[in-house]
């Protein structure tokens, strides 16, 4: 049973560790506005996110808040705006692709009257 | 999510849990409405409809705060205040209320005029805290933080990574229970838990006894794959709610549901082995109260093969046919739900020496079966419209069986005639910190069995009470403690009790410990049937003759502890966990293969006979998107036969798992399974002429599965995969294949893969 603690603690300490690791000062959490109304707005607008560097991110649809945690030597608040804006979605800074917002599917479509369900 | 109602009064699950995990921010997630039960105490004005959203925690009602309430399909909504309050005005153009929670799937109550007041709306108990992993991808399989009794949830997504067929089947990607031929012949997979038989591990269909007596073996083939919506596995002792029956384990089948299921979802499979199935589940929404599914599968098997050219056909021909029929019923306002549900199965099979299923010729060893089933259950329950927490149910279920088999010069028949009630009250003692679940049982088994010119004959008659006590003092901690007692018609009055601890040190540690009896009357000749599938002649060392096979019962004790270990590692969520299971008998009936090759023994235990686990898991989100699972698993399972102390045969003692899942974006999903095998133990054939003579231990081997699957708009799937990729097979699985009329014939020292490589495919496609 020894053998079988020390695995336990390990892990744990590990565990713990690697929370505090993953907290290092080039790693940042942000937050910022994107427009969307729905599950698949929110499947899409996490998708467009996750770009190299992103390390973890959520959009919430009620508040239509995006929390994202990235690296800063690997990729910038704008190429993340950017990249959700490619994907038809309005952020706080960047205005959504027309030619991709035009391509959402119709219960996506924030902008033309579609509400949040 | 009203569904849940039903369950609950007829005792589905564990105790639903609530839990006050502090963490503000997953509180609000798993409060979902994907899981908890939806009490409705109900009411309504003219023109405007109040109402409370409420969690409860323990005896406490929380408010939930921030929860949007809006009428179906219009634009008139509203979110609950701070002590949860909602007032919104009534519309002509919806009677659908929807509460819709943080971006969850909305769940919709509807507002009948003749309703007053307001509504109170109570989301009890979310039952997995996995429920907050929903928001980001849902994982496959869960271990619940929360329940008393650790249970494995095997999902609809993780079932579909091995396009499983059945649910034999289903646990191909599951390193708790272990899956292998019985024979050469039969084609049959059986499945072991904690290293001991399937018979051993309770299996129910949405708690109701479901695979046992005469169907323990190919019973697993009577449940298809794209039928089940989930499964619960729980290794140890159960809840004695369920009955004294399990011992190593319990696995919970969940069928799709009336009020869940898509209205059309068709599954056609197709394998190399000219194996091709079909299901067709139809579901219709009578109205808001009454809803039916149909479920419908076919099999058929037309090609006879011999791929691994031993003289016998690979998997039986023939056909199988089953047809489930289900209605459920939710009434709102009285708080009363029920259920109820017929099953027909046909199972027909050929097989044997290549050329017996064309020609039936007399001079070759031949294997044909045919099986017939008519089930049938209703649960009924009902949740009392002022205590939330009080509700009683009621579960009665029947089934006839027949089945006619021969193995060469054998002949089996087998009838059973089965009946199960169960009746359920649960309620709190002033809170709901001491709740408890009471009621009483009956079943009855009428057996008639036939091997040649042996009949074998039983019934039995088991009326029980039971009594299952919940001590909630603490978020962080649960005890659960019952007992039952009943009175069998041969082995007398027997008490079963079962204990189940939970604590949870810290909010991503749980540990759970588990103690606890079973009791179960084997039906010899069933669960060992592949034996007819060689030479061996059956013994039974009687002792009395007015016991099932002159034979006692089976008596265990089983003890768990288990540690489960959540962790995020670079922002990414895993889990670790360790098992410690042991069973020890008091009695079993023994089955012994090793005294003597050309005998089966059956004789009650004399000495020890137990089994020990130990298993270890980690899951892990390695990369985005891509979840590694790595498991290692051993036991020690001895048994004291007549002849010394030997290590349960055909087991390995040392078995390593790794299963690797990538989705991409464009939902291509890939699915890749390795299987490490330590060496089993082959029962003793130094008796056999040399060339009959088989090695003491079986070599390691590695098995390997692979899937691909897309799916187009949620709707379509095409799936193809690989069965046994390395093309790994026991060479030689039959002793004696030349002559099968000699003495030394043996089709049943299975350790490896009988069948090579296996490719398949196939599609799914659901319509709302």
């Amino acid at each position: 049973m020894k053998k079988y603690s020390l695995i336990i603690i390990t892990i744990l300490i590990s565990t713990f560790l690697g929370d505090v690791l993953a907290q290092d000062a080039k790693t940042v959490t942000a937050k910022f506005h994107v427009d969307g109304v729905c599950m698949m707005c929110k499947e899409r607008i996490e998708n467009a996110a996750y770009i190299k560097g992103v390390k973890t991110c959520e959009w919430d649809k009620e508040t239509g808040e995006l929390e994202v945690v990235y690296n800063t030597e690997k990729t910038t608040l704008d190429k993340i705006h950017k990249s959700i804006a490619k994907a038809g979605h309005s952020t706080s800074k960047e205005k959504a692709d027309s030619d991709a917002y035009a391509k959402l599917p119709k219960c996506c479509a924030y902008d033309n009257g579609a509400e949040k369900h | 999510m009203l569904m849940q109602n039903c369950q609950n009064a007829a005792h589905m699950t564990m105790v639903p849990k609530s839990t006050k995990f502090i963490m503000k921010k997953t509180l609000f997630l798993f409060l979902l409405f994907c899981f908890p039960n939806v009490f409705l105490i109900a009411q309504v004005e003219k023109t405007k409809i109040n109402g409370t959203v409420y969690e409860i925690q323990n005896e406490i009602e929380i408010p939930l705060i921030g929860v949007n309430v809006y009428w179906s399909g219009t634009t008139i909504g509203v979110v609950t205040g701070t002590d949860g309050r909602f007032s919104i005005e009534r519309t002509k153009n919806s009677n659908q209320l929807v509460f819709s929670y943080a971006g969850y799937q909305p769940d919709t109550l509807i507002i009948q005029n003749k309703l007053a007041e307001g509504i109170k709306v109570v989301l009890s108990g979310a039952i997995e805290l996995e429920g907050v992993e929903i928001v980001k991808r849902q994982k496959t399989m869960e271990f619940s933080m929360i329940q008393p009794i650790k249970v494995e949830k095997i999902g609809e997504s993780e079932l579909q990574k091995a396009a499983c067929c059945n649910l034999s089947e289903s646990f191909e990607t599951n390193p708790s229970v272990d899956v292998s031929f019985t024979d050469a012949i039969t084609g049959t997979k059986q499945i072991q838990m904690l290293g001991l038989a399937g018979s051993y591990t309770q299996i129910t269909r949405e708690n109701i006894p479901d695979v046992r007596g005469l169907s323990s073996v190919f019973g697993m083939e009577y449940t298809p794959g794209p039928w089940i919506e989930s499964i619960q596995l729980n290794k140890g002792t159960g809840s004695v709610v369920n009955g004294f029956e399990s011992i190593a384990g319990q696995i919970n089948v969940e069928l799709r549901k009336p009020f869940d299921s898509d209205r059309i979802y068709f599954n056609l499979f197709a394998n190399q082995e000219s194996r091709v199935e079909a299901n067709l589940n139809l579901t219709q929404k009578v109205n808001d109260k009454f809803s039916t599914t149909l479920l419908l599968h076919g099999r058929n098997s037309s090609l006879a093969m011999d791929n691994n050219a031993d003289g016998f056909i690979d998997k039986p021909i023939g056909n199988q046919i089953i047809v489930l029929n289900r209605w459920q019923f939710i009434g709102t306002e009285s708080g009363w739900s029920s259920q109820m549900g017929i099953k027909a199965t046909v199972n027909t099979g050929v097989g044997g020496e290549n050329g017996f299923p064309d020609s039936k010729e007399s001079g070759l060893w031949g294997y044909e079966s045919d099986t017939r089933r008519l089930e049938g259950w209703a649960k009924a329950g009902k949740i009392s419209n002022s205590k939330p927490y009080q509700s009683f149910g009621f579960q009665f279920s029947g089934l006839l069986h027949e089945q006619e088999s021969d193995f060469g010069m054998k002949n089996y028949v087998g009838d059973q005639r089965s009946f199960y009630g169960n009746f359920i009250f649960q309620s709190a003692f002033k809170t709901t910190l001491h709740k408890y679940r009471t009621g009483a049982s009956f079943q009855y088994d009428d057996f008639d069995e036939k091997l040649d010119s042996f009949n074998f004959i039983r019934k039995e008659m088991v009326p029980g009470l039971f009594f299952e006590y919940t001590w909630s003092p603490k978020p962080n901690f649960d005890l659960v403690a019952g007992i039952r007692g009943d009175y069998h018609n041969n082995y007398g009055l027997f008490f079963t009790p079962r204990l189940h601890l939970r604590y949870a040190p810290f909010e991503k540690t749980v540990i759970r410990l588990s103690a606890g009896s079973g009791q179960r009357t084997p039906s010899i000749l069933a669960e060992n049937i592949s034996v007819l599938a060689s030479a061996r002649v059956l013994t039974i060392q009687s002792e009395a003759n007015s016991r099932p096979y002159g034979l006692n019962a089976e008596k265990a004790w089983n003890f768990g502890a288990n540690l489960t270990q959540k962790f995020k590692l670079d922002y990414r969520d895993g889990a670790v966990s360790f098992d410690f299971y042991q069973t020890r008998f008091v009695n079993q009936v023994v089955v012994d293969l090793d005294e003597n090759p050309q005998q089966i023994n059956f004789y009650n235990l004399n000495g020890e006979s137990y089994s020990t686990s130990f298993q270890t898991q980690i899951d892990y989100e390695l990369i985005r998107r891509l979840d590694v699972r790595l498991a290692y698993r051993w036991y020690d399972v001895k048994t004291q036969y007549r002849t010394g102390v030997l290590s349960k045969p055909l087991v390995s003692a040392n078995r390593a798992f790794l299963n690797l899942a990538y989705e991409t974006m464009k939902k291509w999903k890939f699915d890749y399974t390795l299987q490490w095998f330590g060496p089993k133990r082959i029962p003793n054939t130094e008796s056999n002429p040399i060339q009959y003579r088989l090695p003491d231990y079986s070599p390691q081997f590695l098995l390997m599965n692979t899937q691909v699957s897309k799916t187009w708009r949620g709707k379509f799937d095409i799936y193809v995969g690989a069965e046994n990729l390395l093309d790994y097979k026991q060479n030689d699985p039959i002793i004696s294949r030349e002559d099968p009329f000699s003495p030394y014939f043996d089709s049943s020292l299975i350790w490896g893969p009988v069948f090579g490589r296996m490719i398949y495919g196939g599609l799914r496609l659901k319509i709302k």
